[in-house]
């Protein structure tokens, strides 16, 4: 077992598929975090007066409702200048939003690496040229989706690194040395990427070695995930089948929490948790992982 | 029924499979397949295409399943057990699969290091098919020749006992083609066994010691080269310009004849050497006068001929047209 999952490694690190998404998901980080920095940028005076003169006008329309019963207007507040200021992030906002902002697309990336390592192993042929040496499939199917979790997490670990060092660096560039220090969120945000990243590549591994097909694997995960973005979107947030969509467990995984529009309000309510949707996701890989065994030690490998 | 023709009975056998079935959907590809690959040699697999060769090896690889019947490999069951004797077997199974744009040396590495074999093998086996200039070359940069060299060099990683090579000089020019001819006589000279899948009969016939015709998914006939064209017998050649006439003639006159490019081959339908002069006789009786009538041995292609006409079916297709008649 050793040897092979050596050799799964080695052939990891081999392909070009690795280094490309490393790249590109590097360059990821480095953009967003670019794009993010100017809302680290102090008010500007045109900016603070422009907040001035929106802030005194709506503070004229509020007093003209509201007059001298302000507890009639219910669940208008009356109107603060810093409501219309631009949020100026602190170092800590920045990089978490940076994170967030781009993780979708990293986890994108892990994804692809599990589904193409394997895809393109089946699509080559070499599949079957490493089964005339090691026929043992289910140890095969170990170690490929081995390497597949490890890939899928350095995807992760790189576009976090090169979101949190540009950030940094262009942060001090631009701003000193000043309020330079991360929030507690963020090396939580970090790990749950890492986490989500893994068990990405996870999926799209023995999805692909299952279905024996990249073009079935990706498709129909991609059609899941997309496609439970839309409902979930329409669904109340007391619904239950809310709770048991992929999309909203993910970004739970991703972000710590999901919030949804409660029912009565405008207001956001918190509806999954972190560990909620662990399990979620543990239950779905267990249950996909053993379907891709049981097809893959079934399947006659053709090429 | 299978023709055997062995003088005598194989000490030992590399592999071995009694009624082996394997069917794609609707396809028989193998139906109750008995087939046995004597311990050292060369041993040809030839057949129809269609006939079943490809996938009797991919299932004795474990490649593909299997629908029924049994397999051994040096008389360990497989695949149930195939772990324990896949070291003592190198495969080239089709068009070798290597990642492209991969050296030639990382490639195999890959594979060594999957199967515990020091990566200095790498070097040794590269050196062996004349690759040690190549080994940093990527591998969708080699030529075709060089890919089969690459495949074989793969084989050797194992140091196996077995070697597995099916269609292996497809694509390849006659030098390649002499190449492989030659490793292969070479392998089996070693003290190895090689069972070679081919439809290169002329090329087969230079090196095979033993022999197993496949059609329909089962084995027709097996055993040594030798007998094969000894039993094969003799046939005239007769050119004539009126063929029908001829073909009736001979027909009626107790032979059969057979239309092989222009000409006919003639054999007696008793199974006894025909006589160039009594062909000359029944031709005659009809006033046909051949332009060229002489005595042939039979050879490996014309065996194969005798052996599989009407065999280009698959094994489904062939019950069907059991069924029908």
């Amino acid at each position: 077992m050793t040897d092979l999952l050596t050799a799964e490694f080695l052939r990891l690190v081999s392909r070009r598929i690795l280094w490309a998404l490393l790249l590109g998901v590097a360059a990821l980080g480095a953009i967003v975090t670019l794009t993010n920095l100017g809302l680290t940028e102090p008010l500007s005076v045109a900016e603070q007066q422009e907040a001035q003169q929106i802030h005194e006008n709506e503070l004229v329309a509020w007093e003209e409702a509201c007059g001298d019963e302000p507890a009639d207007c219910g669940d208008w507040p009356r109107p603060t200048r810093d409501q219309y200021e631009r949020e100026v992030w602190s170092y800590a906002d920045y990089l978490d939003n940076s994170l967030f902002g781009g993780s979708f697309v990293a986890l994108i990336g892990s994804l692809f690496l599990g589904i193409g390592m394997v895809g393109g192993e089946i699509n080559a042929g070499t599949l079957g040229t490493q089964l005339t040496f090691t026929p043992e499939r289910n140890r095969t199917f170990v170690t490929k989706v081995t390497a597949a979790v490890a890939g899928g997490a350095l995807i992760a670990l790189t576009f976090a690194a090169s979101t949190v060092i540009i950030g940094t660096l262009s942060h001090l560039l631009m701003r000193g040395a000043d309020d330079v220090t991360a929030g507690p969120e963020l090396p939580l945000a970090i790990l749950r990427l890492l986490l989500v990243g893994a068990m990405l590549a996870l999926l799209g591994a023995a999805a692909t070695l299952g279905l024996g097909s990249s073009g079935w694997a990706g498709g129909l995960i991609m059609a899941v995930a997309f496609g439970s973005l839309v409902v979930s979107s329409s669904l109340p947030s007391a619904s239950l089948v809310l709770r048991l969509m992929p999309w909203p467990n993910l970004v739970t995984l991703v972000d710590g929490s999901y919030e949804h529009w409660g029912p009565e309000s405008y207001e956001l309510e918190t509806i999954l948790t972190f560990w909620q949707s662990f399990n979620y996701a543990a239950i779905i890989l267990i249950v996909v992982t053993a379907l891709a065994v049981w097809a893959f030690r079934r399947k006659d490998v053709l090429v | 029924m299978t023709h055997h023709r062995w003088t005598r009975e194989p000490a030992a056998w590399a592999v071995r499979t009694r009624g082996l079935t394997k069917r794609f959907r609707s396809t028989v590809a193998v139906s109750g397949l008995d087939l046995n690959i004597p311990l050292g040699g060369v041993h040809a697999l030839l057949g129809p295409n269609g006939s079943g060769k490809t996938t009797t090896i991919r299932l004795l690889l474990g490649l593909l399943q299997a629908n029924a019947g049994s397999m051994e490999l040096f008389g360990v069951p497989v695949p149930a057990r195939l772990p324990e004797v896949i070291g003592r077997v190198g495969a080239i199974v089709e068009s070798p699969a290597f990642y492209p744009t991969m050296t030639l040396r990382r490639n195999l590495e890959i594979l060594a290091t999957s199967i515990g074999v020091p990566t200095r093998r790498v070097t040794e086996v590269l050196l062996e098919v004349g690759l040690g200039g190549r080994a940093e070359s990527r591998y969708h940069q080699c030529s075709l020749g060089m890919k089969q060299r690459m495949a074989i060099a793969a084989t050797l990683l194992k140091e196996p006992e077995l070697f597995i090579f099916d269609e292996p000089t497809n694509g390849l020019d006659p030098a390649g083609i002499q190449e492989i001819r030659t490793t292969m006589r070479a392998l089996a000279d070693s003290g190895r066994t090689v069972l070679v899948s081919s439809h290169l009969l002329s090329e087969i016939e230079q090196i095979a010691d033993t022999v197993s015709i496949i059609g329909r998914g089962r084995v027709l006939a097996e055993g040594e080269l030798g007998q094969f064209l000894a039993d094969g017998g003799a046939h005239v050649v007769v050119e004539v310009d009126d063929q029908c006439v001829a073909f009736e003639a001979l027909r009626v006159g107790g032979y059969s004849p057979r239309v092989v490019g222009g000409q006919l081959h003639v054999v007696r339908r008793d199974q006894q050497s025909p006589d160039p002069s009594d062909v000359a006789r029944v031709l005659g009786a009809v006033d046909v006068w051949p332009s060229r009538l002489g005595l042939e041995s039979s050879t490996l292609e014309q065996v194969f001929l005798g052996l599989t006409a009407g065999e280009h079916l698959t094994a489904t297709q062939g019950r069907q047209q059991e069924v029908a008649s």
